[in-house]
């Protein structure tokens, strides 16, 4: 079997999932989650909107936003969050005396991310090409020195949306701790 | 693939009364990072029922040793009936939670985790081989680590939940050797 060279390192596991069941606001959920990417200059993909005809229980949704960002001529940031929206009802609220539509449902999201090495090919697609890139991300770049350096980078940047959400939809469990981190 | 040895088995936690969710998550978030582990939450669950909201969370922070051997606390809270109830303290009104916590603590040394002795079955034979007779001793004093870190944050829980009565470690090493008769 040829030896398979990698350009993309994966965080092997999703970064972080949520969980939420009950009344929150979708269209600001949405907005928010997108101006964060926009803001931190992510170049936003939502490459697949489905939505399934509302049964009894609601509507089901799903999401898929994949996001990317160059960090240098070298490495890309991809985010990859995943929602899955079931049981969705709109509903009426009436929060401080002004009435507002929110949503009623059972979110999931999953947040994952992967670091892309020579996303512009610049050792090109050659064998030749190929195996010097790897030996340059391997012994040059070295994965447990450089490449972990940006690994670690978008593994907190992930948390810091994750906490985003958490706060937006006023979970208990809102808060990172690790904030400070890049 | 890496192999996990089981430090602490699921070491237990139960309260019911009041007590405050977001403080509870920020304490133990603090002291995962000033001891030096990475974050990594598996699972955030919360979920609106009758009776209060339903809170799981799992989280399972990892700190690197050595290039070998990391520690992995792994902590599994389940909160049940939480509700939202105010409380009048010292003449300021609080807002706290009602419920109940469970909570699961688990530690485990994982060695060779970035699976270098395991591209040949000699050198698995080998870390095998080292891993009981050679590395012991370092093995040892990095399962005290894992340890006295959940001890640590076992105790932080109960004073933060006004338990703290017993200050003895709620998990001990267990003994080399047997104590003379």
């Amino acid at each position: 079997m040829a030896k398979k060279y990698v350009r993309v390192h994966s965080l092997n596991k999703p970064v972080g999932r949520i969980k939420f069941n009950g009344i929150f606001d979708m269209d600001g959920l949405y907005r928010l989650m997108h101006d964060w990417f926009v803001d931190r200059g992510y170049y936003l993909e939502e490459w697949r909107y489905k939505h399934k005809v509302p049964s009894p229980s609601g509507a089901e949704q799903t999401i898929n936003w994949s996001a990317w960002r160059k960090v240098n001529a070298y490495v890309k940031y991809w985010i990859d969050i995943y929602f899955k929206i079931r049981d969705m009802k709109e509903i009426d609220v009436i929060k401080s005396g002004k009435k507002k539509r929110l949503t009623k449902a059972r979110l999931l999201i999953t947040f994952s991310g992967k670091v892309e090495l020579d996303y512009s090919k610049m050792f090109g697609e050659s064998r030749f090409g190929v195996f010097l890139m790897d030996f340059y991300n391997r012994y040059i770049l070295k994965p447990e020195k450089v490449i972990s350096n940006y690994w670690d980078e978008l593994y907190y940047r992930i948390y810091k949306l994750h906490r985003v959400v958490k706060e937006y939809l006023d979970m208990e469990s809102k808060g990172n701790a690790y904030y400070d981190m890049w | 693939m890496s192999e996990r040895e089981v430090v602490v088995d699921k070491m237990r936690l139960t309260y019911e009364g009041l007590f405050d969710v977001t403080e509870l998550y920020k304490l133990i978030d603090r002291f995962l990072k000033e001891k030096g582990y990475d974050k990594r939450e598996r699972k955030n669950i919360e979920r609106v029922t009758p009776e209060g909201k339903f809170i799981e969370i799992e989280i399972e922070p990892w700190k690197k040793i050595t290039d070998y051997a990391m520690n992995i606390i792994k902590l599994r809270m389940i909160m049940t009936d939480v509700k939202e109830v105010e409380i009048e303290k010292d003449n300021v009104k609080m807002k706290l939670n009602q419920g109940k916590i469970q909570m699961v603590f688990d530690g485990y040394i994982e060695t060779d985790y970035e699976n270098r002795w395991e591209s040949k079955p000699l050198f698995f034979f080998l870390r095998t081989l080292f891993d009981k007779y050679f590395f012991k001793p370092y093995t040892s004093g990095f399962q005290k680590n894992v340890i006295d870190d959940i001890n640590h944050l076992h105790l932080e829980i109960k004073s933060f939940l006004n338990l703290y009565r017993y200050v003895t470690p709620g998990w001990t090493a267990p003994a080399d050797t047997f104590p003379s008769p």
